[in-house]
């Protein structure tokens, strides 16, 4: 009889731990899935893989781990299923773009999947598959964020129903702010609560200008709109944090009046 | 600031991971800005990234979630892409090899030095073979997995069987790693070893 082999067969992840200084390790459930999937064939091991039925952190570990030297349809499953999980991850991450902007973002990811396979550094995602993914897609989002940039419209400024225009507004918001402090601390508080009010970028002012400490000219280039924008924002943040969707308008237009 | 000396593209990966673990961790808005001060060379990447994970929700699919019945759009042009960057030189970690070396090889690997002939020399059908011993194979040679697997998936060696075939390239002509231990001189534990997980 020969001895039992001594050496797993699951290679270990290398990318350190900064907290830990050791490896990252696998989750125990996922080193458990990769050792039965080990004793395969590796035709079935691929079609359980390839049809949802593993989990992904063991999808990508065959796929790091007997990728062929050539195309071949078993591997070209497991490429489809890896992609199509991917992309599914960053919908709710990518709700509030543009479908173009969606589009430049799913080709940065797709780019810098392909680079990481190449270079084998995908281990973050077999530690886990959506901490992976979510790290690729904030990447990528805020990279094309700052590459496109946005201004909300200025007609988006007041309502429908005023006879103000956008620039006039804007001007206002400005008047009112030149110079003064940031009244939003009693707010900061209650911020949490009400995230689910905000939409992306006001979120992202809220981010930058209130836990980040930035001015409102920083934050603007960092998102890619200008000072004023970013007041604009910071202005429905207050008032939704008020529960008053329509303050900062209506207190716009009771002050012109 | 100018980046007038951006980081590498591995390096910004590099440094985004670690803000992300420590955002998971409960990082706070200061702590962002002194990481992004501690590296000027990537401050608005790190600003940037880090105001992204505080105004998202994260994503919705969890791990957990196993089946996602969805798929890439455009997948032709995903694969295309993949094989692309994935080109790479052959390795070769069984070639130069002594007889005793292989055979010492295939002992510790649970198998005989006949049947890791017929694996080198693309007699049987790659996809039929246990990934563990694909990984074994890796430890003792200590080389990657990865490229004990490519080794073994080369066009040559999809080729070997083909070659006598009258119709061309087929791998139906390739032997199953099954019947090769069924058929072969191991000892019977080693053979129970592998036939009772390959076989029904």
């Amino acid at each position: 009889m020969t001895e039992p082999n001594s050496k797993s067969a699951i290679v270990p992840l290398t990318r350190i731990d900064r907290k830990t200084g050791a490896p990252y390790v696998r989750p125990t459930a996922v080193t458990e899935q990769i050792e039965a999937t080990l004793a395969l064939p590796l035709h079935d091991a691929f079609a359980l893989a390839s049809s949802g039925q593993l989990r992904p952190q063991t999808l990508v570990y065959l796929m790091r781990n007997f990728r062929p030297n050539r195309s071949n349809p078993a591997y070209d499953g497991l490429i489809v299923a890896f992609y199509s999980r991917l992309e599914r991850s960053g919908d709710r991450l990518m709700s509030w773009m543009t479908e173009t902007q969606r589009e430049m973002v799913q080709a940065e990811v797709a780019t810098k999947v392909a680079e990481w396979f190449h270079d084998d550094r995908m281990d973050i995602f077999e530690f886990g598959f959506k901490k992976g993914a979510e790290c690729l897609f904030l990447t990528a989002i805020s990279k094309v964020r700052r590459q496109t940039g946005f201004e909300v419209a200025q007609e988006s400024l007041v309502g429908s129903e005023s006879d103000m225009t956008g620039e006039e507004v804007a001007d206002l918001l400005g008047k009112r702010h030149a110079g003064s402090e940031r009244p939003l601390a009693e707010v900061r508080a209650e911020l949490q609560q009400i995230q689910d009010k905000l939409n992306h970028n006001e979120r992202l002012a809220v981010v930058y200008v209130e836990q980040m400490g930035m001015t409102e000219k920083e934050a603007g280039r960092l998102i890619g709109c200008s000072s004023r924008n970013v007041r604009y924002l910071m202005e429905n943040v207050r008032a939704k944090a008020r529960g008053e969707p329509k303050r900062a308008r209506s207190s716009t237009r009771e002050s012109v009046k | 600031m100018t980046n007038n000396n951006p980081p590498t593209t591995f390096h910004l990966d590099e440094i985004l991971a670690d803000v992300h673990d420590e955002l998971e961790a409960g990082a706070s808005g200061a702590r962002v800005r002194e990481i992004a001060d501690a590296h000027p060379d990537a401050r608005d990447d790190i600003l940037a990234f880090a105001a992204e994970w505080f105004a998202s929700d994260g994503s919705d699919l969890s791990d957990d979630i196993l089946g996602v019945t969805y798929t890439a759009r455009e997948h032709h042009l995903v694969l295309e892409r993949f094989w692309a960057a994935a080109a790479s030189a052959d390795a070769k970690p069984f070639e130069g090899l002594s007889a005793d070396r292989l055979g010492e090889v295939a002992t510790k690997c649970r198998i005989d030095i006949d049947i890791l002939r017929q694996i080198v020399r693309g007699k049987v059908d790659e996809m039929s073979i246990p990934a563990k011993l694909i990984g074994w194979f890796g430890a003792e040679l200590e080389v990657p997995q990865q490229a004990v697997w490519s080794s073994l998936t080369t066009v040559d060696r999809a080729a070997y069987a083909d070659f006598f075939a009258p119709g061309g390239r087929r791998v139906v002509g390739k032997m199953r790693f099954v019947d090769v231990v069924r058929d072969s001189e191991l000892d019977d534990d080693d053979k129970r070893f592998w036939l009772n997980s390959l076989e029904p």
